[in-house]
């Protein structure tokens, strides 16, 4: 009898228990879980010519899905090679929207950037190109609404070396270009002979180096024989070290001004101690533009162990994060992009009707410095 | 500007030397001779005199994996080696690029040139007139190379130890080029694929050179010439 009272009395209290426990109202949590995740694709060319920049690239996008988890948006980033050609891009692109991506960002040379557009507008997801600076603004004219551009278009890259000319006052300058490059080199240089008063003394192309490992050499030994006063280096990737040495052994002694390339990184110029280097940079450490200058610097230092890239790093991190903010708004990510304002690592970030960031302006434009006796001196 | 040339033509020619005896004799396309290449450049910042020893030990590695395997089993074994030594490096030195410092400039007549880089035109040169002089001359060695490179069965047939020639070829080639690489990447910013643009160019001039069968080894160093002053 007792025993059945018992049991009874169990039962009783654990259906009480649980009705309880249904009817007691729910507490609404904001677990990082429950905030929707937004995944975004990164282009990096981790396979064949340019893969040193794809390195920088990967390190960067990492660090931005860091800091972006940091200021609160529960971003996840997927990485695929996309090689350096169009083809391995267009494949690479593809998988990554077949993952659900909301946005993908990256890419390096311009035709890999050109093909990224079109499948961008096919798939109808949003393609920020970080490093390239084809016409993409064109695609936009003609209707492409999914492409977005936040390195600096051609014209900008021109107009940096053309600013450095009239700084320094230089009457004359050699164009050399790089084979690799050539569409993007091309389009920098009928700028720089368009806009600038000094005199042009000729040009030079360094082939690939897989075609010809050494031709910089050839390049370098016959400019040293040229009275010029500034030679403009169009992205030479790694071997704008060996040009640059080989340029001096040869006697050279105008200043060299780097358009992008290893040439633009503050501590390796320091280690190769080559005075009357020149170079531009979306954003360097010496000139915070926003508070995440400092940051990206000194965490990419931090977690990788190497000074962070100031132009393909920087932007693809930038990139991450302007597609981070601007999709975090729950509209229509075209829209906000188009009218939005986002900050990055290189400033503040707003697009044209053309979709490119307007470089140039007080909240964003590019920093030209210059080594010097055993020192960077920034001078833009 | 024709020194540098020169100079360029001669580190070619000898590398390209090392692609062809692989081939013919190791019976290998050895793709990994363009990681061994990078990896000399990374032990040059250690001490360049150790790079022939671990070129050597590689070569030796790679003999003793592919001496069962046939001509692209063996290749493709080669491809494996080269992306381990590339990420090897990757995972060793964590960095994207480093900049291997110079000792010194030399001077060579009127031209300038790192004293490494002249190292190794010195070190190619020997390399490369020594290979001519066994060429041309009539030795057993010789015939025994050239057997092997004929018919792979009918030299073991004659008594040759085909395994043994195989071996010292490929050491001596893995020690070669990891030699040069310490040497002739000084100066500059390495990466750890970049000896496959050094790999590729050699390869050329192999491929052109291997056109002209039994004459191969003597037009090497023409062709190599030939290339530079083109491309």
């Amino acid at each position: 009898m007792t025993k059945k009272l018992g049991s009874c009395l169990g039962l009783i209290l654990g259906l009480a228990s649980l009705l309880l426990f249904c009817a007691a109202p729910q507490v609404p949590t904001q677990t990082p879980q429950t905030i929707p995740e937004i995944k975004i694709g990164v282009l990096v060319p981790k396979t064949g010519e340019f893969s040193s920049a794809g390195v920088v690239m990967e390190n960067a996008a990492k660090l931005a899905e860091k800091h972006a988890r940091e200021m609160g948006y529960n971003i996840k980033i997927i990485i695929h090679d996309c090689g350096d050609k169009p083809e391995m891009t267009k494949t690479a692109f593809l998988s990554l929207v077949k993952e659900g991506v909301v946005a993908i960002v990256g890419t390096y040379s311009s035709p890999q950037a050109m093909m990224a557009a079109d499948i961008a507008n096919e798939s109808k997801v949003v393609f920020m190109a970080s490093v390239a600076s084809a016409d993409l603004e064109g695609k936009v004219k003609g209707g492409n609404r999914y492409v977005f551009r936040n390195a600096y278009n051609t014209s900008y890259w021109g107009i940096l070396a053309v600013e450095f000319l009239e700084i320094t006052g230089a009457k004359s300058y050699y164009l050399v270009g790089y084979e690799p490059l050539k569409t993007f080199n091309l389009g920098m240089f009928g700028i720089i002979k368009n806009l600038t008063k000094a005199e042009l003394r000729g040009e030079s192309w360094v082939k690939s180096p897989s075609v010809s490992p050494e031709d910089y050499k050839r390049v370098a030994r016959e400019l040293a024989k040229i009275d010029v006063e500034v030679i403009v280096l169009g992205d030479p990737g790694l071997g704008g070290v060996d040009f640059v040495r080989e340029y001096r052994l040869a006697g050279g002694n105008a200043t060299i001004y780097s358009v992008g390339g290893m040439l633009a990184l503050p501590d390796l110029l320091k280690e190769l101690n080559v005075s009357g280097i020149a170079f531009q940079a979306a954003a360097l450490e010496l000139k915070a533009k926003t508070n995440l200058t400092k940051k990206y610097f000194e965490d990419y230092r931090k977690d990788y162990g190497k000074e962070a890239n100031n132009y393909a790093g920087i932007l693809t991190y930038d990139a991450i994060l302007i597609v981070a903010q601007a999709a975090a708004k729950g509209e229509d990510l075209v829209s906000e992009l188009e009218k939005g304002t986002f900050i990055g690592a290189a400033g503040i970030y707003e697009f044209n009707e053309n979709h490119q960031a307007k470089w140039g302006t007080e909240k964003l434009r590019g920093t030209i410095g210059i080594f010097k006796d055993g020192k960077i001196e920034v001078i833009s | 500007m024709i020194v540098p040339i020169f100079f360029s033509a001669v580190i070619y020619a000898s590398l390209a030397i090392c692609i062809l005896l692989s081939y013919r004799v190791a019976k290998i396309v050895n793709l990994s001779l363009g990681s061994i290449y990078t990896l000399g450049g990374y032990l040059s910042l250690f001490n360049s005199f150790v790079s022939p020893i671990f070129g050597a030990l590689i070569g030796l590695l790679l003999h003793i994996f592919t001496r069962r395997l046939d001509l692209s089993r063996a290749t493709l074994f080669s491809l494996g080696l080269a992306i381990a030594i590339e990420e090897f490096l990757r995972i060793i030195f964590r960095a994207e690029y480093i900049l291997l410092n110079y000792s010194k400039i030399f001077y060579f007549f009127n031209y300038k040139i790192l004293f490494e880089h002249f190292l190794a035109f010195l070190i190619s040169a020997a390399f490369l007139i020594s290979f001519l002089i066994f060429e041309l001359k009539k030795s057993l060695s010789k015939l025994k190379l050239k057997i092997i490179e004929e018919d792979l069965e009918n030299a073991e047939i004659y008594g040759i130890d085909t395994e043994k020639i195989r071996a010292i070829v490929l050491i001596i080639v893995s020690a070669f080029f990891c030699c040069i690489g310490s040497l002739n990447l000084r100066g500059g910013l390495v990466t750890p694929t970049i000896g496959w643009l050094h790999l590729i160019f050699s390869l050329f001039i192999a491929t052109i050179a291997n056109a002209f069968r039994e004459k191969a080894y003597i037009l090497v160093f023409p062709i190599s010439l030939g290339v530079c002053l083109l491309i």
